[in-house]
């Protein structure tokens, strides 16, 4: 099931990618350049793979691309952190 | 197994290959075909990201490494009389064309790498210089490290035949990330953009 996660995006280096900053709760703030068709810039919304139910930790979600700073596209994100549709 | 072109082009007509805008033309009876024995010409789009040279030292575990990689950069739209990427500068470029390789059953998937070309290369250009690679199931334009190696100045054209995609069949059904992204919908089914 897809969701939005609250982010902060700015123009990415290339056409069609946004530069985004993301909380997540095991990792702390990471960042990557998502396809402009996985966000909503002016809303700081990008989309993501929910891939499990929340609990107490967190919601975990697979990103859209790789983030610079861990090496896995599976994060655990804040529950309050995600919109759905 | 590296697919011929004929078999590329087989890929296309199948869907096993997505290029968008589509390679033409086919035959190689025109002077302008793009395709090669064992690969398909890819161009260069116009939009160069330049990186800026500042003292600092780039660190990949600080957080918002992206973000500091987008606000040190020149956007550049190369123009038609070109642009000179000069001797040992790097810049960042992307192929016109988005390529598609869609997650299939029955060993039907494609993987690819992206090369250079030996011309350009004979002129010290590098186009990538790591993670050649295209994974089944990536839906994109695909992003070119360009690098000057060569002692002079080597002119980028918008639309210039700048790297070559190599076909490759998978051995096996990948198993696919719980979301495969690529091609698939947002959360209100349509383009984010929209």
């Amino acid at each position: 099931m897809n969701a939005w996660v609250r982010c902060f995006i700015e123009r990415g280096m290339l056409p069609g990618e946004y530069a985004v900053e993301m909380d997540t709760v095991d990792a702390g703030r990471i960042s990557l350049f998502a396809p402009e068709d996985k966000v909503r810039a002016g809303e700081n919304l990008m989309c993501v793979q929910r891939l499990q139910e929340g609990n107490g930790s967190g919601v975990l979600v697979r990103l859209p691309a790789q983030p610079f700073e861990i090496s896995s596209q599976n994060v655990r994100v804040p529950l309050n952190n995600l919109v759905n549709g | 197994m590296i697919l011929s072109n004929i078999e590329i082009q087989k890929a296309i007509d199948a869907g096993r290959l997505v290029i968008t805008p589509a390679p033409q033309p086919r035959s190689p009876e025109y002077a302008n075909c793009p395709y090669d024995t064992t690969a398909v010409d890819l161009r260069l789009s116009s939009a160069l990201s330049i990186p800026r040279a500042s003292p600092y030292t780039y660190d990949l575990r600080k957080s918002g490494f992206a973000t500091f990689l987008a606000r040190n950069c020149d956007h550049k739209v190369i123009p038609e009389e070109g642009y000179a990427l000069e001797s040992g500068k790097f810049v960042l470029g992307m192929t016109i064309e988005r390529v598609h390789l869609p997650l299939l059953p029955d060993g039907q998937t494609l993987a690819a790498r992206i090369e250079g070309k030996s011309s350009l290369a004979r002129c010290g250009l590098l186009i990538h210089f790591t993670a050649p690679t295209v994974h089944a199931g990536f839906d994109g334009p695909l992003t070119l490290e360009m690098i000057n190696l060569g002692h002079v100045g080597i002119s980028l054209f918008p639309g210039m035949p700048v790297a070559q995609l190599i076909l490759e069949s998978v051995v096996g059904d990948p198993q696919a990330n719980p979301s495969q992204f690529h091609g698939q919908s947002t959360p209100v089914g349509q383009k984010a953009n929209d």
